[in-house]
Order: C-alpha cells, then sequence, then structure tokens
C-alpha cells in the first residue's frame, strides 16, 4: 500500500540486460506497469507504444499482469526519464452545500463538528492522498470524516444523495454533474485553474497551498548508462510530443504534458519529499 | 415524438439488425463460457464497435449484454458451473433439473424468463428512470446494508431443516470474502504475504471450484459403472416447456423483474445480488418453499428473469445521473462517450435521441435473443446426452481455463482446485453449498457499507435504525428468517427427499 500511495511513480522501464550503448535499443523495450490492466496507468502507457518504432527503432512491450508491488524497491532505485500527464484533481460539494468556496467551507466545518465526510476510491490511491492535501491544506484534517467508496462513481452518487459531504475527484468524472448545477467545485488542487473548468477556482488563489496534481511518468532502472538514459531521453521527448500522442491522449481526458529527464526528475525529488511529510500527516505511514 | 420515430427509423436497417444479433451471439457464447463475464464480453467488442455508427454499436453493446446474462444459465443448468456471476442463483435449481432429465425444460424456462425480465427491465426504464433515479440516490451506506442483510436472509430459506449446518456454510463464505484488502484501512487480511490474494478470492474460483468442481468429485466419488454408462435416452423426454408451465411463472418473473430492475438501479451491486434476493422472495411467496433447491421451474424463472432485468435498470443511473449501475454501463460509458453522447444528468435534456436509441437497442436485443435462444437450445442441450466419462473431463478443463483466463493467473485455477476440495468436503458431510456461494457474494458489500455506516455515525448503531428504508430492510430480512426457519421445521421430513 506505501508503495502505491506515491502519487508519482506509474510507469517503469526495465532495460534489456545488455547494454550496449552505441546501438541501444537492439530490442524490444519492456515497460512494466504498475496498475491494473485496463486502468488509467495502463492505457496511458499504452499510447507510448503507438509511435515507439518510429522514434525509438524498437518497440515497447508491456508485460501487464506484473504486480509492482511483488518486487522490492525503494525511491532511488529509479530516475525519471519523462514527464507524460499531469492532471488536476478537485474537491466538489453537492449544489445546496452551505458553502461556495473553500473559506467557507473551512467555516462551516469549524461550526459544525462531524458533520462533514469526504469520499475517495480507497486507501492509499491517488485521489486519497491528493484530497487529504487539499484538507490538509485547509487544516481541517483532525475535524472531517474519511469515507472510502469502491471508485470515484460511487462517491459522487454518495454525494448527490446527501450521504456525504464531499468528493475527490479528477475533473472528467464530475463534468457533467457540475455542467447540470448538481455539484459543484470547492477547490482545484492545481497552480493555476483548468482549460475543462475555467470557472471552477483553484485552491492556491483562494489562499490554501493545494497545488499537487496527479503525474504519470516513465521511469529507469537507476543503474541504466548515462549514454543509454539520454537515448531514451530524446525518444520520449519525440514520442510524447509528437502531434499523434496529443490527439490520442485528448481522447483519453488527460493531455499530455511533457517535461524532459532532468526538469522530471527535479520534480519527482520534489513532489517526494513534499509527499512523504503529508503522508505521515494524514496517518498513512509512520 | 418524432425523435421516437426517428430513432426507430434507425433500427430498420441491415446493419443495426446484424450488429444487435451478432452482439447477442457473442453475449450467449461469452455468457456461457466461464471465465468471461457480461463485462468482459462487452469490454472485448468495445474496439470494434468504435469503428460502427453509432446505433450499430450501440445494438452491438446491448445485444452482448442481454445475450451474456442468459448465457450464464446455460453451463450454470448443463453442468452446474455458473457462466456468469448472475447465473449463481440458477445453478441451485437449474441442475438439479438436469440431473431429473429436464436440462431442454429448464433452458427454456430461463430463456423466456431471461426474455420476459429483459422486456419489463426495459419497460420500467422507460416509464420510472427519472423518479427512480432520485429514490437511487437515497440509498447510502446503511441502506446498502440492509439490501445486503435481505440477501443474507436467503440462507435461511435454503438451508432446509438443517439450519445449523446451513449457518456454518455461510460462515464459511463469509471468512472467504474476508480475504484480501481492508475496504476501509487497506491493509491486507489472511493473504500470507502472497500477492495473488492481495485483491481477494476471485469470484470466479469460488463460484466454479465450489459449484462444478465440487459436483465432478461427487460423481468421481460414485461408482464407476454410472461413469461409463450411457445417457439414459429416457430421461431426456421432458424437454419442452408447456405455456402452462410458464403461464404459471408470470407472477414470479413479474415479481423478480421488478426486483431485478430495482437492484440494478442501485450503483455497484450486481446481478447476482438481484438474482439471490429474486431468488429468496420467489421461496418466501411459494406455496411449497420447500421444493426449492431440488429443480423447479421457480428456481429458474426468478433468478434469470431478474438478471436479464438487472440492464434495464443498470442504465437508469447511467442516464439520468451519468453514473454507471454496474461493471457493464461502467464500459458502455466510454463507448457512448466515444460516440458522442454524454451520460450525465443533461443528457434527457440535450439528447433525448440518443436515450431513445438505447432504449430501441435494448427492446431489439431481447427479442433477438429470443429467437437465438430458441436457436441454440437444442445445440446446447445435446450436452447432457454425453458420457459421464467424456463430460467429466472435459467440464474440468473448462474449469480451470475459465478460471486462469480470467486474470492469465494460475493462481486462481489452483484456488478454484482447493475450493472445489473443501466444497466436496461440505457436500459429503451434507452442508448446503448455495449459502457459502451466497454470503461469499454478498460478504464485501456488507462489509463495506456496515463500516461505511459506523464511519458517518461516529460507531452508533442508531444509524440503522433512524432510516427508514434501511429499517424496513432491515425488519423485512428478520421476519424473513423467522417465518422461513418456522416453516422449515415444520415442513414434513420427507418433503426434501422426495423430490
Amino acid at each position: 500500500m506505501k508503495k502505491t500511495a506515491l502519487a508519482l511513480v506509474l510507469a517503469i522501464l526495465t532495460l534489456p540486460a545488455l547494454f550496449a550503448a552505441p546501438n541501444f535499443p537492439v530490442k524490444p523495450v519492456e515497460v512494466v506497469v504498475g496498475f491494473a490492466a485496463g486502468g488509467g496507468t495502463h492505457l496511458a502507457a499504452e499510447l507510448l507504444t503507438v509511435e515507439a518504432p518510429k522514434f525509438l527503432g524498437q518497440p515497447i512491450q508491456m508485460p501487464i499482469s506484473l504486480y509492482m508491488d511483488s518486487v522490492d524497491f525503494g525511491e532511488n532505485d529509479f530516475v525519471g526519464l519523462a514527464l507524460a500527464s499531469d492532471v488536476a484533481p478537485l474537491l466538489a460539494v453537492r449544489a445546496d452545500a452551505p458553502f461556495n468556496s473553500a473559506k467557507e467551507m473551512k467555516d462551516w466545518i469549524a461550526a459544525n463538528p462531524g458533520k462533514f465526510s469526504w469520499s475517495h476510491p480507497g486507501v492509499g490511491s491517488t485521489l486519497h492522498v491528493l484530497g487529504a492535501n487539499m484538507l490538509y491544506a485547509l487544516g481541517v484534517t483532525k475535524q472531517v470524516k474519511e469515507v472510502p467508496f469502491r471508485g470515484t462513481n460511487e462517491g459522487i452518487s454518495a454525494v448527490l444523495g446527501g450521504h456525504v459531504t464531499a468528493v475527490s475527484s479528477f475533473p472528467a468524472t464530475v463534468l457533467e454533474q457540475v455542467r447540470a448545477g448538481k455539484m459543484k467545485v470547492i477547490g482545484v488542487s492545481a497552480p493555476k485553474r483548468i482549460p475543462e473548468l475555467p470557472n471552477a477556482p483553484t485552491f492556491l488563489e483562494q489562499g490554501f497551498k493545494a497545488t499537487l496534481t496527479s503525474t504519470r511518468g516513465i521511469f529507469a532502472p537507476a543503474k541504466t548508462p548515462k549514454d543509454v538514459l539520454g537515448i531514451l531521453d530524446k525518444a520520449f521527448a519525440k514520442i510524447i510530443q509528437s502531434e499523434d500522442f496529443q490527439k490520442r491522449a485528448i481522447k483519453l481526458g488527460e493531455p499530455a504534458v511533457y517535461a524532459d529527464a532532468a526538469t522530471f526528475n527535479e520534480m519527482y525529488r520534489d513532489q517526494l519529499v513534499m509527499i512523504k511529510a503529508l503522508l505521515k500527516e494524514i496517518g498513512l505511514t509512520k | 415524438m418524432d425523435i421516437l420515430i426517428e430513432s426507430f427509423m434507425q433500427f430498420v436497417s441491415i446493419q443495426v439488425i446484424l450488429g444487435i444479433v451478432a452482439g447477442v451471439v457473442v453475449g450467449i457464447i461469452g455468457g456461457g463460457l466461464p471465465g468471461i463475464s457480461p463485462s468482459m464480453c462487452i469490454a472485448l467488442l468495445l474496439p470494434i464497435s468504435l469503428y460502427l455508427p453509432a446505433p450499430v454499436a450501440i445494438g452491438l453493446m446491448m445485444g452482448s449484454y442481454q445475450g451474456s446474462m442468459f448465457g450464464g444459465s446455460i453451463s450454470a443448468i448443463l453442468i452446474n458451473t455458473p457462466g456468469t456471476a448472475s447465473a449463481a442463483a440458477t445453478t441451485i435449481d437449474g441442475y438439479q433439473m438436469a440431473l431429473k432429465g429436464q436440462s431442454g425444460k429448464a433452458l427454456l424456462m430461463a430463456l423466456y424468463a431471461s426474455c420476459a425480465g429483459g422486456l419489463i427491465g426495459t419497460v420500467i426504464l422507460l416509464a420510472m428512470a427519472k423518479p427512480l433515479s432520485t429514490i437511487a440516490l437515497k440509498f447510502g451506506p446503511p441502506e446498502y446494508f440492509g439490501l445486503m442483510l435481505l440477501s443474507l436472509a436467503l440462507i435461511a430459506g435454503i438451508s432446509g431443516k438443517s439450519l445449523l449446518k446451513g449457518l456454518v456454510s455461510g460462515l464459511l463464505g463469509l471468512f472467504l470474502a474476508v480475504v484480501g484488502m481492508d475496504p476501509i484501512l487497506g491493509t491486507r487480511r489472511f493473504t500470507f504475504k502472497n500477492i495473488n490474494l492481495a485483491d481477494g478470492l476471485q469470484t470466479l474460483s469460488v463460484f466454479i471450484g465450489v459449484f462444478a468442481l465440487s459436483e465432478i468429485l461427487t460423481q468421481l466419488s460414485e461408482s464407476r459403472a454410472q461413469l461409463y454408462k450411457k445417457a439414459d435416452p429416457l430421461s431426456v423426454v421432458d424437454n419442452k416447456l408447456s405455456f402452462k408451465e410458464f403461464w404459471g411463472q408470470r407472477m414470479n418473473i413479474l415479481k423478480s423483474s421488478i426486483i431485478g430492475a430495482l437492484i440494478g438501479v442501485l450503483p455497484g451491486i450486481g446481478g447476482s445480488t438481484a438474482c439471490f434476493v429474486a431468488y429468496a422472495e420467489a421461496q418466501r411467496g411459494s406455496k411449497h418453499p420447500e421444493k426449492f433447491g431440488t429443480g423447479i421451474l421457480d428456481g429458474i424463472a426468478a433468478p434469470e428473469s431478474a438478471n436479464n432485468a438487472v440492464a434495464g435498470g443498470a442504465l437508469v443511473p447511467l442516464l439520468t445521473l451519468g453514473i454507471p449501475g454496474d461493471v457493464v454501463t461502467a464500459i458502455l460509458v466510454g463507448a457512448l462517450i466515444a460516440h458522442g453522447i454524454k451520460p450525465g444528468p443533461l443528457l434527457f435534456i440535450e439528447d433525448i435521441g440518443s436515450v431513445y436509441t438505447i432504449y430501441i437497442a435494448l427492446f431489439f436485443a431481447v427479442i433477438s435473443l429470443f429467437f437465438i435462444g430458441k436457436l441454440g437450445i437444442p445445440v446446447f442441450a445435446k450436452v447432457v446426452k454425453l458420457r459421464k466419462a467424456t463430460l467429466l473431463p472435459m467440464i474440468f478443463i473448462i474449469c480451470v481455463v475459465g478460471t486462469y483466463s480470467n486474470r492469465s493467473n494460475i493462481f486462481d485455477a489452483m484456488m478454484m482446485i482447493g475450493l472445489g476440495a473443501l466444497g466436496f468436503i461440505l457436500k459429503k458431510n451434507r452442508f448446503p453449498i448455495a449459502p457459502l456461494v451466497i454470503s461469499f457474494v454478498i460478504g464485501a458489500q456488507l462489509e463495506m457499507s456496515l463500516r461505511q455506516s459506523l464511519i458517518l455515525s461516529d460507531m452508533s448503531l442508531a444509524i440503522f435504525f433512524t432510516r427508514p428504508i434501511a429499517l424496513v430492510l432491515i425488519v423485512t430480512s428478520v421476519v424473513f428468517c423467522y417465518f422461513m426457519v418456522r416453516r422449515n421445521m415444520k415442513a414434513p421430513p420427507s418433503a426434501k427427499e422426495e423430490n
């Protein structure tokens, strides 16, 4: 659980044992997806395979039945290669909730102890960590009840039915509810507003420091030779920034956001520090 | 009205009809094969459907949805292996009928009940989508708990005279449901550091092991001569289903379909729960409840009409709220969005034409299911003419391949074999095994909603007694248990053996 809680570690690249640098890659490149087949991470990784032969010279293969949990690894065993997507989570409530902004919600929670509950799709899931981060930024972690549901949709129906106050969700899942006026967004956890919901304010502009987003990226074993990393860095830059990749990514509801190996690694290190502190604060790790 | 006619006219085209028929055929085959669930069928058709025009794609999906709901009953009846989770309840009486040489009759009943259930589900969707979705939202964790409790109460009904043995079997099922990830805390329970158990026991391994494999073992443990005996031609005489027999089930089918559709409306509760509740209600309302489990038509009509009616019900929250009602409709969302249909609260206002297209597709899917099923049943029924020495190894292979293919994991097949041995031991000691399966299916949701409720109420049990719907469901479960137990105790001791 603790490993999957890192919202960040998403797809991992393992390389064939032979690192014959100049000719790399001479064999198909294997990508391990750390999450269930058919899930968001798997679909995002599938996008990489389409143009891999063109830009990498070899196809990408994915043995999807591998469980990431079955191997023991730590944060230093991998280095980032490329950022592939970046989705902002949000906190949404029923349209008739007695508060309209993050500040009002914070005050309401203080005035109504034990009344506020929020849902996420499972302990340790990305939306759990991200949702907990939003509430942490509001400073209400200790005053709210946390109710896991199986999937965001069940959480949304619990909010619509008034059984739970708020849901931690990605924009695509609540978009239609917001458009129909059934739910409203209290805040988006992102540095700036998102194109899908231009009217929804970020927590940052309301004065709360919650900007953590869900990112997916590609990693390589830390021991990979520098020149091989360089080849992969260049190849993934071309794949992710290709028009075809962008088009497919938008269709999946996750517009591609690219960052190269150096930037991505810096981001990864920053987020590690942040998430570690957060997990400790919300009681997921000791 | 114009829009309705316009939507209807889309279906008067050979491509659309072919799409529906293809969907139904794929659905029946997939549903009949253990290991391919209705959701897997739709997931397999999804990539193809993206290249088809919207009405054809929707027809294909609806066809396979209805087809697979019926298909599951074929293997349930013929080889005691529920092809889908929704067919688990059908196994109880269906296989007993097949043993009596009435497999053709049982299959026909399953088909007619499926079609009737599909139609009633569609009508309910058409007439009451909006009000039903409002009711569905009233179901929070305590109400879900009440509903699960009601399904669990069925154990009292099917345990017959040996209530204690039924309860032991039921507790075993609840224990099996506990294995895997804790739904609230996310910690692992009883997984013994084995990664394969992290997601819990696979439903399919439990169903197939406990129902099918234990039956194979039981038959093997009987005399060798039985295995090589040619199937008795006399035993397959009663293969027709008269109109009178069908008509006798009309109230049962109507009631079960309504139960199926209503439970289908609730997000997250699948067809198998609907079937168990329908079965329990049929038994409660029956004049001869003690005959349930011995191979009677009522025991097939109830779950089979309920599981096809679930389809109509599950579409209610999808179309009115944008929230899928079950796993199949969750996959359907992707297909609809790819065709420019946005399921959500605004769909009825902005795109009523698409709503009608879905209704009509569902309606035509039921009709095609009727004809294709009629053609197929004589072929399927041939299975019972095989010698046991040929049939049993074949079923065993299906069991292994089915459980393996679900996650491409051999561990699931091993688990199935282990559970088969457990089922065999239970059977040999006259423990009923249906309670185990029921409580296994119900267990996860029961625990989830119990604990969700307790989080919301700060561990106070009052939450179950202060909300009207939850209270009614809980009281009904208790009353149901009381009457079933009393009736079972009073039943003449020979009632079970006679049938």
